[in-house]
């Protein structure tokens, strides 16, 4: 008796590997670990006025507000370019580690060289996130060549 | 028994004062509370929100100020924004010109000289003053008079449209929302800078917008 709920419990377990196997994995998979673990010594960042009261928030990149999101959405890429008017033009892809679509919204403040405000931040933009794809936000500055750098914060959308 | 009455009396006015200094507790109601900018109340329908009106002028504004036409031109183009050519062909009533302003005074302070506003809806005022200084009724201020009042370059137009669909099953709508905005070239007749904000949304108990 012990042997044979042994062997179906061998069987059970053998065909459930190879189902495993043989599921096709999802194209994008995506790895938050060094994301994590990113470390902006040296890079441009806004810091604290009381050294210790608060991690550095690196600047010209993406920070993820939202807890919720903070393993579901991965920044591939931020690219910042002048436009033909001087202003700072930035786009950021963001890709949908799940398997469901998602809703975000993103916002930029652009700020001066001291980090000050350039400019009041833009106003929260809805982005559509496919199931394993990704997509684009983009936001410009309107306040020429005040703004130096830049920090896009991403939400979850409701 | 008088004496009783008049003591009675005065247990009820002295309840009502102490009724009366006392706060109010609305009890059954919902408190107030505010909604931060550009974020959705709890009040939401499909149509378009204040959040919307919001989201979309801070995009046409940023958008506008990318244009080398509008804002990298030598000279500064007079333009007009204001909601008279701006038309609504939505389902949804709405006041155009919360859209049609928050855009003019955000593109103004933006911009920063880069380009001229005509506050041609303030046309009326502006005549009436040109009138008065040279009638000699008022003195010709600290800035000059000029031969003419400003003309335009450039003026907004635009369109809000949607499209409504009903699930009578269900009480389910859902409507697309469509707003253009386009400047025009006012002496080639030419668009010169085109947007557009567009969106859908479905919800089971809708709002009514007024």
């Amino acid at each position: 008796m012990m042997w044979s709920i042994a062997k179906a419990a061998a069987v059970a377990a053998g065909a459930a590997a190879l189902l495993a196997a043989c599921t096709p994995k999802p194209a994008v998979q995506c790895d938050f670990t060094p994301m994590m673990q990113t470390d902006a010594a040296g890079d441009p960042a806004l810091l604290p006025l009381t050294p210790g009261t608060m991690k550095p928030m690196a600047l010209n990149t993406v920070s993820v507000i939202d807890a919720g999101i903070r393993r579901k959405v991965l920044v591939q890429s931020v690219q910042a370019s002048r436009t033909a008017t001087g202003n700072v033009a930035v786009e950021t892809r963001l890709m949908n580690c799940t398997d469901h679509p998602l809703q975000v919204d993103g916002r930029t403040n652009f700020l001066t060289t001291g980090g000050g405000s350039a400019e009041a931040p833009s106003m929260w933009q809805r982005v559509y996130l496919p199931p394993r794809s990704f997509a684009s936000y983009a936001e410009s500055s309107v306040s020429g060549p005040n703004a130096a750098t830049l920090l896009i914060e991403v939400k979850e959308g409701r | 028994m008088k004496i009783r009455i008049r003591g009675l009396l005065g247990a009820v006015l002295a309840v009502a004062a102490v009724a009366a200094c006392a706060p109010t507790q609305n009890t059954v109601g919902v408190a107030v509370r505010e909604i931060p900018q550009g974020e959705r109340g709890p009040v939401a329908g499909v149509g378009i929100e204040g959040s919307d009106i919001m989201a979309m002028t801070d995009r046409m504004m940023r958008d506008m100020l990318q244009s080398p036409v509008l804002a990298g031109a030598g000279v500064p183009p007079q333009v007009i924004v204001d909601g008279e050519h701006f038309v609504n062909e939505s389902a949804q009533r709405i006041n155009k010109n919360t859209i049609a302003d928050r855009l003019r005074v955000n593109l103004n302070r933006a911009a920063n000289g880069r380009m001229v506003f005509v506050a041609r809806h303030n046309a009326a005022m502006v005549e009436q003053e040109r009138a008065l200084k040279r009638d000699g009724k008022v003195d010709v201020g600290t800035t000059g008079l000029t031969r003419a009042a400003a003309g335009a370059d450039y003026r907004l137009s635009g369109r809000i449209s949607s499209l409504d669909a009903v699930n009578v099953g269900s009480g389910m709508t859902q409507r697309y929302n469509q707003i253009i905005f386009e400047m025009v070239d006012l002496e080639r007749g030419t668009i010169v800078w085109s947007n557009i904000y567009e969106f859908t949304r479905a919800a089971a108990d809708d709002v009514v917008y007024r």
